[in-house]
């Protein structure tokens, strides 16, 4: 979009300011002209020029040597030369203008700078003290429509200003804890008050004024110095999308603000288009502290009143407390790692040095922990206080079933579940349900980001989750992580001491883990092309039919599943055997089969090593030293064993032709594991 | 030191990496191929190119009981030809382009568009041929134009596909690209609508970018852009004008049909010359 410049003086400097609607400026100044001073002065030197080109001119803008005797030419030419100045810099390797097409001076890109802020359709720019009276044009200015998006009437007559007050306080309601594009902002609007929908420039440009609401560009220049290695020297500094953190690597000519190289980001276009002429609006939920959790509560009563288990209610007392602290200063810049999320500096967003940053706790649980449950009591402490919370899972389903179960626990709490489709999308409530991107749509929104499974996909290892998830905290709230495989930097910091952390040791039926024992097994490759080869393993599997468990059977490739399950049908007569993977349409009915016991052997791959709770399974796991199994999936993978308390001695078999790493850190977790509950009492039999 | 051991350990492992690239259809990191830019091999080799159109008419690539209605009779464009048949796959690709304004598609749909071009242009000039032995003239239009969007929709979007599209084949092909419509009013998205509600609300869409015409009466009729072997026409004018209209889709030919007819109209100013539209679009529904 282009948006208007003007200058203005307050007695002593000049300052560069942008509005997305003139007359609401020049009405905030009239009534404000007491802060600038007996000399304030206003300059309207040129027509909308675009949003980048403005935001440029206000960040670069340095004062000119007797800038207040300027006549209005002077400070056009200003402008005119600015704007060829950034067009240059920005474009030096880049055609300016549209290739190949005919020139006519009119569409996409073709307008030529001059042409666009030169005084077509009749503008007139003006210089006005702010203590004489005002020149002819800025009357004709309030008097004559405002374009689309604007207020539509004239804001200078009696009521004009009071309704757009109106209007500012509630847009500024509405988007409270919110970092929206203009687009998003209308489908909101849309639902939520449909007579602003369309015609909310004017009430953000004042709530903007009134310091309410941030209006910012989706992309623009890093205005942090890069961190950059001394192999990274020559890569030239791109722009950055404010929503979502990436670098923005698409330029392209855009009809909305006439620049033939207008950046656009790659990164998050699911969520809409974020560029650098569109608007970004944030406002941070309210100026109240974040609220902390009540101290005190005695592990007895968590545990009564959530109905948890003895290492549980520990953990959960743990992380209680941690809410009750007050924030620490800085407490993750210390951490240095980039992906993790509190070491992506908020940059531009959170000047550095300031005081307080999210802290962080982790909650290591193992697998059939029942960490959902651990979270209840944590959420309750800052609902109880008045705060709001985020929970955030990666997955849509996870999102789904939960729902129902927090609406059951918090059966007075407003609760809004966000994914992709969903129809509360633009609704605000105190407990927030969301699958990962949906974070990118919060601006320091909540006092407690809860994230679960946060070393799944698409959490791990991905930048951009990690940097709306630090934006969607308030700066002094508190995240809590919930995993049963933390990635390893995050495993060494708990053990460092740098990271506060609690350990549930045991599942909720208080049996240990199944250990994982190994056979040795040539690779499935080797295996499929001499079926005899299979033998080893296809005795282990036998053990686990005719002791009537259901079988997972992990392997590495999908293009093993299908001759694999072939060889298997033959050799286990009787048994119904079916392989799926993420390129199965009938996964989810081969699951629910597999769950009722009408399927006995699954062939499947990592896409099951998550979620699934199987009553009375067996894990096998064929090619364990693969390289797509890391510790994280190989525990996880172990963790379908041994679910059910009915049959809590589930087996866990690797098998492979050596021994690895990954494989040693896995069972070693788990040993781990059970020696610490074994020495904290929370095992029931020795 | 961190930054520095981690630059390093970066290029090593840049170095290390497995070749290829991330593929821009399906995400998969593979070896790209070199003729369809950003995509790998996987996913160029599931592009439903439309070779032999089956209806000569609109390109269609089965029997189309569209241009056997009586109304087909009377278009105001000779033919249209597309790139692809659009299935689920290209409704995708050009969703990511259209609507989520994922920019990078532009160069692999020009690159696409641009092959159906030669071909249509092939497929031309063997009929020309045929008829007239002798000539062995490659057929060629004397400009590209496209289908217009509204200027709600284009400071929406940010580009016109169209436009995209038909300053990329006048690019590779050397063709001027002249705009001749305006979008006189805002009619809606079109994928919403049936299609009689689409023919109805086509007929008042279009108007003439009056410069457009300018341009073309003084450069391209008076002056013709071809080829300096064919010395012949650059002293006299033209005869037929032949004019190739670009748009995204075609879906029931309504938009084409209506923009033809629009050039048609302000071409009976130049009773001298006739004109013929052939259209070419990215996808034939």
């Amino acid at each position: 979009m282009r948006l208007a410049v003007y200058g203005l003086w307050n007695g002593r400097s000049w300052t560069i300011k942008r509005s997305l609607d003139m007359r609401v400026d020049v009405l905030w100044w009239v009534r404000n002209r007491e802060k600038l001073g007996r000399s304030g002065k206003m300059v309207f030197p040129s027509d909308a020029i675009a949003f980048s080109h403005a935001l440029e001119i206000g960040e670069t803008f340095a004062e000119q040597a007797g800038m207040g005797n300027w006549s209005l030419d002077e400070w056009h030419a200003w402008v005119i030369e600015l704007l060829g100045e950034a067009s240059v810099g920005a474009g030096k390797k880049r055609k300016a203008e549209v290739p190949g097409r005919v020139d006519l001076s009119f569409g996409a890109g073709a307008a030529s700078l001059g042409d666009s802020i030169s005084n077509q359709n009749g503008f007139a720019g003006w210089i006005w003290n702010l203590h004489e009276a005002a020149p002819d044009d800025v009357h004709r200015l309030l008097a004559e429509p405002a374009g689309a998006g604007r207020m539509d009437a004239a804001l200078h007559t009696a009521g004009g200003m009071a309704e757009l007050d109106g209007q500012a306080v509630l847009l500024n309601q509405l988007l409270q804890g919110r970092s929206l594009l203009a687009s998003e902002v209308d489908a909101l609007l849309e639902e939520m008050a449909p007579w602003l929908a369309g015609a909310w420039f004017s009430a953000a440009q004042l709530a903007s004024l009134q310091g309410r609401l941030a209006l910012d560009a989706g992309v623009a220049a890093d205005a942090r110095p890069g961190e950059r290695g001394p192999l990274r020297l020559g890569r030239q500094g791109l722009p950055r999308c404010r929503r979502c953190g990436s670098e923005a690597t698409g330029r392209t000519a855009c009809a909305a603000c006439g620049r033939a190289d207008c950046a656009y980001c790659e990164a998050c276009l699911a969520l809409g288009r974020s560029r650098a002429c569109s608007l970004l609006l944030r406002t941070a939920a309210g100026g109240h502290p974040a609220v902390r959790a009540a101290a005190g509560q005695s592990t007895a009563a968590v545990r009564g009143r959530w109905g948890l288990s003895a290492a549980q209610g520990d953990a959960a007392c743990a992380a209680l407390g941690f809410l009750a602290e007050p924030p620490r200063r800085g407490s993750a810049e210390r951490s240095g790692r980039k992906w993790w999320p509190l070491a992506v500096h908020a940059g531009h967003i959170q000047p550095v040095g300031k005081p307080f940053a999210p802290s962080r706790f982790l909650l290591w649980a193992v697998t059939g922990a029942g960490k959902t449950e651990m979270i209840f009591p944590l959420l309750s402490s800052i609902l109880e206080q008045g705060g709001r919370v985020l929970v955030a899972t990666p997955r849509r389903d996870v999102v789904l079933e939960l729902a129902p179960r927090l609406a059951k626990a918090f059966s007075d709490t407003r609760i809004v579940t966000l994914y992709g489709g969903s129809t509360e999308r633009w609704q605000a409530g105190e407990l927030t349900l969301a699958t990962t991107h949906q974070l990118m749509r919060f601006y320091q929104a909540f006092d407690l980001v809860v994230i679960d499974e946060l070393d799944a996909f698409p959490y791990h290892n991905d930048p951009m989750l990690a940097f709306a998830a630090q934006n969607a905290c308030k700066p002094d709230g508190k995240f809590v992580y919930l995993s049963a495989t933390p990635p390893r930097p995050l495993q060494r910091e708990a053990v460092r001491g740098t990271l506060q952390h609690a350990k549930v040791p045991v599942r909720f039926h208080g049996h240990p883990l199944p250990v994982p024992k190994r056979i040795s097994v040539k690779s499935i490759e080797q295996c499929l092309r001499q079926p005899l080869l299979l033998k080893r393993l296809t005795e282990v599997l036998r053990q686990s039919l005719e002791r009537d468990a259901q079988v997972f059977l992990f392997v590495s490739r999908i293009r093993h599943i299908d001759p694999l399950v072939r060889i298997l049908c033959r050799t286990f007569d009787g048994y119904r055997i079916e392989g799926t993977s993420s390129e199965d349409p009938l996964r989810a009915a081969k699951v629910v089969s597999f769950r009722e016991r009408e399927i006995r052997l699954l062939v499947t791959t990592t896409i099951l090593e998550r979620g699934v709770t199987v009553p009375r399974s067996d894990v096998f796991i064929a090619d364990a030293d693969s390289g797509l199994f890391d510790e994280a999936s190989l525990v996880q993978m172990a963790g379908r064993a041994g679910r059910s308390s009915e049959d809590p001695a589930g087996r866990v078999i690797f098998a492979s032709p050596q021994w690895t790493i990954s494989q040693k850190r896995a069972v070693q977790q788990i040993v781990g594991m059970n020696r610490i509950a074994r020495k904290n009492g929370y095992l029931k039999e020795l | 030191m961190h930054s520095l051991r981690s630059s390093i350990s970066f290029f090593v492992r840049d170095l290390l990496a497995p070749p290829g690239d991330i593929c821009l259809t399906c995400g998969s990191r593979s070896r790209l191929t070199r003729e369809w830019p950003g995509i790998c091999e996987r996913c160029a080799s599931a592009i439903p190119w439309i070779d032999r159109p089956r209806c000569p008419y609109c390109g269609r690539a089965f029997g189309c009981p569209d241009c056997l209605r009586r109304e087909a009779q009377h278009r105001s464009f000779v033919l249209n030809r597309s790139a692809v048949q659009y299935n689920e796959t290209m409704r995708e690709w050009l969703a990511q382009y259209k609507y989520r304004g994922h920019e990078r598609y532009a160069p692999l749909l020009i690159k696409m568009i641009s092959r159906a071009l030669i071909r249509m242009q092939q497929e031309i000039s063997f009929q020309l041929n045929h008829h007239q032995a002798g000539s062995r003239e490659i057929w060629k239009p004397h400009l590209v134009t496209f289908v217009p969007v509204s200027r709600e929709r284009l400071t929406e979007r940010g580009f016109n596909q169209a436009e995209v599209l038909a300053v990329g084949i006048g690019e590779l092909h050397k063709l001027p690209v002249v705009p001749l419509l305006v979008r006189s009013e805002h009619t809606g998205k079109q994928s919403f609508k049936t299609r009689q509600e689409r023919i109805d609300s086509m007929k008042h869409a279009f108007d003439i970018e009056p410069r457009g015409f300018e341009y073309l009466q003084h450069t391209v009729i008076s002056n013709p852009i071809t080829s300096t072997k064919a010395a012949k026409y650059t002293t006299r004018s033209i005869e037929c004008l032949r004019i190739l209209l670009i748009d995204d889709i075609y879906t029931t030919g309504s938009t084409i049909n209506t923009c033809a007819a629009v050039i048609q109209g302000e071409m009976q100013r130049c009773p001298d010359i006739t004109t013929e539209v052939y259209s070419l679009t990215w996808a034939r529904s």
